[in-house]
């Protein structure tokens, strides 16, 4: 049989991984090719100096048990604590809601307490007799900027004056003698007042 | 066809009419509370004809009410405008004493009911469109409110609001 191995086949066979026939076969054919069994020899030299130089370590298997069991025994030899149960006193089933709602009956007695006293304090503000009540105040505004009000109050029989100052003059071409009404004088003199003059003025 | 719409338009107008005349007078706050009477005065110490041939003279007591003031004091007063208008109980109210010129308009209205002698308003002065003063006057029978406001032809003039008189006496 003088049929030329596949590359695949060789290099099995130089690793003297092949087997059966197929070994067979090619260890037929090696027997005319010198070289390949020269190098078949140079490949086992070399695996046999590979394995010598390299130190031959093995993992343990499934180290996460070993540890687990581990921690397992020294959790084994360790004294297991002794839990106690306190039996709840009888009277804290009781006095503790007891003592919540006397705290919000406190708490919304103070308040209306408060209130009370507040309304009476105001009661009491209003009823100093030093406050003036509602004294009338005549209030004079002026919205135009630069304008002025000052108003000159007299006696109870006398008109109010309201004095404008800063206002623009009414230009002297603006004619009001197309007026339609002018009042005669009886009937004017009534606005301007016909009551007793004044005996004194207060400014 | 035009005729038919020209008497449906003359209807649907008088149906308005009438009905804006009855809620006019359903109108409550309409009703009138008394009048004020706001007149303007030209005061000035140099001559009153500069207030117009149409101006009229003031009476003498009305001088002498005004002299009383020192603000007020002029030697000639000149009466140049008036106007009366109703005080409503839920309407504010312009006075333009000065018609047809609107240089000085007065609005007010009723700030309480009023008694048979005192009216509380609140009453506002406008000069040349714009709200010059605001002030709630306290208006009795013969206690008017005297504004001396703008100059003019040489000298002030004065706005004078004061209750209308019902009757007049015709002895001043």
């Amino acid at each position: 049989m003088n049929t030329t191995p596949d590359e695949a086949n060789l290099a099995l066979w130089l690793d003297d991984e092949l087997e059966g026939a197929e070994l067979a076969a090619l260890e037929a054919w090696a027997l005319s090719q010198p070289d390949h069994l020269a190098a078949r020899e140079e490949t086992r030299c070399w695996r046999l100096l590979i394995a010598g130089a390299i130190p031959h370590s093995e993992e343990p298997p499934f180290p996460d048990f070993f540890n687990s069991r581990i921690a397992q025994g020294i959790r084994d030899q360790m004294p297991t604590p002794v839990v106690h149960e306190k039996k709840a006193a009888f009277w804290k089933s009781w006095l503790m809601p007891m003592a919540a709602c006397a705290g919000m009956v406190f708490a919304f007695w103070i308040g209306t307490m408060s209130e009370t006293q507040s309304l009476a304090g105001r009661t009491a503000e209003i009823e100093i007799p030093v406050i003036p009540k509602a004294i009338p105040v005549q209030i004079v505004y002026t919205p135009e900027s630069g304008v002025n009000a000052e108003l000159f109050a007299s006696d109870a029989t006398s008109p109010m004056v309201i004095v404008l100052s800063g206002i623009a003059a009414i230009p002297d071409a603006m004619d009001f003698s197309a007026t339609t009404y002018i009042p005669r004088e009886r009937e004017f003199d009534s606005t301007a007042g016909n009551g007793p003059l004044p005996t004194e003025e207060t400014h | 066809m035009q005729a038919a719409h020209r008497a449906l338009i003359r209807i649907a107008a008088v149906w308005l009419m009438l009905s804006a005349s009855v809620s006019a007078q359903e109108d409550p706050g309409k009703a009138m509370l008394g009048e004020v009477n706001v007149t303007v005065y030209y005061a000035t110490d140099g001559d009153p004809a500069a207030a117009g041939a149409r101006a009229a003279e003031v009476s003498s007591d009305t001088q002498s009410r005004f002299r009383s003031q020192p603000q007020l004091g002029f030697k000639n007063y000149r009466a140049i405008g008036q106007d009366i208008q109703p005080v409503l109980r839920s309407y504010e109210s312009w006075a333009q004493p000065l018609k047809p010129s609107d240089e000085i308009l007065i609005k007010f209205e009723a700030r309480s009911a009023p008694t048979p002698t005192l009216m509380l308003l609140d009453l506002e002065l406008w000069l040349s469109r714009k709200k010059i003063l605001k002030t709630d006057a306290r208006l009795e029978g013969n206690r008017p409110l005297l504004i001396l406001g703008p100059e003019w032809r040489g000298g002030r003039l004065i706005v004078a609001v004061a209750l209308a008189q019902k009757e007049k006496s015709g002895s001043n």
